[in-house]
């Protein structure tokens, strides 16, 4: 169902060739476009911007070309306003929950390490604490992809709503191809080096025979065991032999480790796919 | 935007008659294309899709009698012509509301907006009190969480509610269009 879900947004944006706008003008004024679909684009659009996903240029666009209408003001400060009071209900929840689990947090017990009654010795080793901890902290951030995935998420998936049909635009890259199913030989194909990656990596995913008649999914990328990030509504694209999902993703979200993608169908009764490889 | 000359009684006929002889099906035919040139102009984000539509309309009524039939130019394609370029005067005309219209977030002081959230969030919770508990608790829990983890939480709503993403994301439109028009109504009985 959302296969033109790429396109849909950036005809919202205003940012589509004009051969192909009016191909979708012509099609939503015959009623063959769905509304729905439409709506749903304007509505990812909108959070996308509350959530300061858009890239500098795409909020240009925004600005100049969606955000023009009462209407749609409306129903932004309308998702904004919903969304502040489900998170404020959420925090509650949660507020209630952490209190009821640990009532003296990690920096109460810091703070009575430096209190004036204690020892010279106790405070040079709350010092070697917090160095220590504040050297694991910045480890445990730039090495974990999940944290790098969460600085670059926006450039991510703006990379991946992209027409990637066009194998030639991409044939500098590095390219991966995986099957689904178990990591059969990892130290064959699947596995690419560290070392030799192009600044984006193309991956290329077969898709397993009972998932070609599904045209909607979202690929869950994990490292090490560990979620990275989800990337919404990704589409197959016709190859040779059948049908495959393409991923673009920055070469500075993969470090050497070993990786998963998860292609979760929308329907959710139709079993995931799932494919590994390993960057060496 | 230029005026058209006013749609007259023999121009309507004609073009429900260029639509079809059987006066239902044009009736029919006619109020496809008016929907869909609401379509078109809402989704294209002007302030007054159905005005803009008639507008088109009458245009293309009125310019009828000069149509070149023998091309077979299909009708929604006639239409779209006139609607692009009233599009386009659209713009023209309101070229600078983008900029003004994204000032909302922070037309108030931090005081004033911290207020106003306050009155809405009373209104949001008079508002959802009237809604079937289980529609309320899918509506907060698909806007609770925000950047990626949204997608994780929708999908699994999805799940548990056995619905297809594009249904559940129906479903909260159709659940938010209710309440934005209790809301609305409360902020009017509060004067905001």
């Amino acid at each position: 169902m959302y296969e033109n879900a790429g396109k849909n947004r950036q005809y919202l944006l205003g940012n589509l060739p004009e051969d192909e706008s009016e191909k979708l003008d012509l099609r939503i004024i015959s009623g063959e476009n769905s509304a729905d679909e439409l709506t749903k684009a304007e509505e990812d659009l909108m959070e996308e911007y509350l959530d300061g996903e858009l890239s500098e240029a795409e909020l240009e666009l925004f600005k100049r070309n969606f955000l023009i209408s009462e209407e749609r003001t409306d129903r932004l400060k309308q998702i904004s306003l919903l969304r502040n009071y489900a998170q404020k209900k959420a925090d509650q929840n949660i507020i209630k929950v952490e209190n009821a689990v640990e009532p003296e947090g990690f920096f109460q017990k810091l703070i009575t390490v430096f209190a004036p009654n204690q020892r010279p010795s106790t405070a040079i080793f709350g010092i070697l604490i917090i160095v220590l901890t504040g050297i694991l902290l910045w480890q445990t951030f730039f090495q974990n992809p999940a944290n790098r995935a969460d600085l670059w998420q926006g450039q991510i998936i703006a990379l991946n709503e992209q027409d990637l049909s066009n194998l030639e635009d991409y044939k500098d890259l590095t390219n991966l191809s995986l099957a689904a199913g178990t990591m059969r030989d990892s130290s064959q194909n699947n596995s690419i080096s560290a070392e030799n990656l192009t600044g984006q990596i193309l991956i290329r995913l077969a898709v397993p025979s009972d998932l070609v008649n599904e045209n909607a999914f979202d690929a869950k990328i994990s490292a090490n065991e560990k979620d990275v990030m989800t990337i919404g509504e990704i589409r197959p694209y016709d190859n040779k032999s059948g049908k495959e999902f393409r991923l673009l993703l920055p070469k500075s979200l993969l470090n050497k480790g070993e990786y998963k993608i998860e292609i979760l169908p929308e329907n959710t009764k139709a079993m995931p796919a799932k494919y590994s490889f390993i960057v060496k | 935007m230029k005026q058209t000359n006013a749609l007259t009684q023999e121009n309507f006929k004609t073009l429900l008659n260029w639509f079809s002889p059987d006066k239902d099906e044009a009736g029919e035919r006619y109020e496809q294309i008016r929907q869909g040139l609401i379509r078109y102009f809402q989704f294209r984000g002007c302030q007054t899709p159905d005005l803009l539509a008639d507008e088109t309309i009458t245009r293309v009524a009125v310019k009828l009698p000069s149509f070149d039939m023998s091309n077979n130019v299909k009708t929604v394609t006639y239409f779209y012509g006139f609607a692009k370029n009233i599009y386009l005067e659209y713009r023209k005309k309101n070229k600078e509301i983008g900029i003004e219209t994204v000032a909302f977030l922070s037309d108030k002081t931090p005081n004033e907006a911290e207020k106003r959230e306050e009155i809405v969030f009373d209104c949001l919770d008079n508002c959802l009190a009237r809604f079937p508990s289980e529609e309320r608790d899918l509506l907060l829990q698909y806007y609770s969480k925000n950047k990626q983890e949204k997608f994780e939480l929708r999908r699994n709503l999805a799940a548990q509610w056995n619905l297809k993403k594009g249904t559940l994301h129906t479903k909260i439109h159709r659940l938010k269009t209710g309440l934005g028009q209790c809301v609305r109504k409360c902020l009017a009985e509060k004067s905001l």
